[in-house]
């Protein structure tokens, strides 16, 4: 996983450079949104306590979005005339995407605490926000066409926890 | 002559917590807003607007207390409901930070000074304590008595027992925030608030005419009932002592 951003990170300094298009890229990124969402369902099943399951599968969504959204914009590149700005940035949105993976990698066999999960939503909060000026993010709209039917009662719920969290 | 409004957690959670959702497995879109969501976002939408001239101010304390309580919410739901709800909570959490750093960019955060500011905090605090002192002579019984004593002086016998009841209600009104006390105490993070509030506002002097605080919380704000003033003790004596002027976003955004 890693790996894979770190050869994905000098494909697209090499892209910069030559301003040519290598959309070799695609099948490393492709890897990246596996992986990442192979974590996501892994997590799921941990028996540990919910709450630091969920801030890992946060962390590890957050990363295949990010990912699904670089594919795209690689595999339509030249029809969108968005060569070399796809690959500066991939450049921009990368170094976080990959602290943020080496952080969920390295804290995915142990039980979080409370500050830790803090750190962890600050973390990808960072991450989204760069992706956002980065146009590296798959918008709301892709979001919305996967929500459940359940999910109304979902956000009802939310809205009267988060009235209660008031201080 | 200008105003200022310190933005405190309250409002800024309650102008964040919003959802709108339309997708292919929804027949219809939905939407979920806080309680106070559209009396919250009018007031930042004119702060946001008005930018430019710095009306709209918060401080670090507030900000990192809006991102954690959203944070909280969204681990107190999964870890009672489970992974089951994983996919939507991460949607929930993804647009509600989203609006929420939007508005917090809409203010300007301030930082006072930490001594100043810890100074007015103990005078803060003090104020509260002879609020809890005032409100705890205000049982239920004293308030019976007090109704009693004004309905004897007002009303002719017969009327008596009515006007008793009319004039506890009333005073059950009046005092209403201040006896809020007895419920619950404000937390150390209000109390800092509101001496924030305060010193920010000492260095604007003169040259600030107000300086509001925007809150949906009653032990800041007044009571109100249907826009109108029932209970305001408590918002009364900060403005006194420090010259805060605490109220509900909607009330402070007519007189900007």
């Amino acid at each position: 996983m890693i790996l894979d951003l770190v050869k994905i990170s000098q494909l697209c300094s090499e892209m910069e450079d030559s301003g040519k298009l290598d959309l070799s890229v695609v099948p490393l990124i492709d890897r990246v949104i596996r992986f990442a969402g192979q974590k996501e369902r892994d997590v799921k099943k941990l028996t540990g306590s919910p709450d630091d399951s969920f801030v890992k599968y946060h962390a590890w969504r957050t990363i295949s979005d990010i990912a699904a959204s670089l594919e795209f914009r690689f595999e339509n590149a030249s029809k969108a005339n968005d060569n070399p700005q796809v690959a500066l940035d991939t450049l921009g949105v990368l170094p976080k995407l990959q602290g943020l993976a080496a952080l969920v990698l390295s804290i995915e066999n142990h039980k979080t605490d409370l500050k830790t999960r803090m750190i962890i939503l600050d973390q990808v909060s960072q991450v989204r926000d760069c992706a956002r000026q980065c146009n590296c993010l798959v918008g709301s709209k892709n979001e919305n066409a996967s929500v459940s039917r359940s999910f109304a009662r979902d956000l009802a719920r939310f809205v009267g926890r988060v009235e209660t969290r008031l201080p | 002559m200008t105003s200022k409004v310190f933005v405190e957690t309250s409002v800024l959670i309650n102008a964040s917590v919003y959802a709108v959702v339309k997708g292919s497995g929804l027949s219809k879109s939905i939407q979920m807003q806080a309680l106070y969501f559209e009396k919250s976002n009018s007031l930042i939408a004119i702060l946001r607007k008005r930018n430019a001239e710095k009306i709209g101010v918060t401080s670090e304390t507030v900000v990192r207390e809006a991102r954690n309580a959203i944070r909280n919410a969204v681990q107190d739901e999964a870890n009672e409901r489970g992974e089951a709800v994983f996919r939507s909570l991460s949607i929930i959490l993804n647009q509600c930070e989203e609006r929420l750093e939007r508005n917090i960019q809409a203010l300007h955060v301030l930082g006072a000074n930490r001594n100043d500011v810890n100074t007015r905090y103990f005078a803060v605090r003090k104020m509260y304590d002879d609020l809890f002192r005032k409100c705890q002579t205000y049982d239920p019984q004293r308030i019976k008595k007090d109704a009693i004593r004004v309905a004897e002086s007002t009303a002719s016998p017969p009327y008596r027992a009515l006007a008793v009841g009319i004039q506890r209600k009333q005073m059950h009104q009046e005092h209403g925030q201040l006896r809020s006390l007895l419920n619950k105490k404000p937390s150390p993070n209000d109390m800092m608030f509101v001496a924030e509030a305060s010193i920010i506002a000492s260095q604007h002097r003169p040259r600030l005419s107000n300086m509001f605080l925007a809150s949906t919380d009653v032990q800041l704000s007044p009571v109100t009932e249907s826009g109108r003033i029932v209970s305001c003790e408590i918002t009364d004596e900060i403005f006194r002592r420090f010259g805060v002027r605490c109220d509900w976003p909607d009330r402070i955004l007519i007189q900007l």
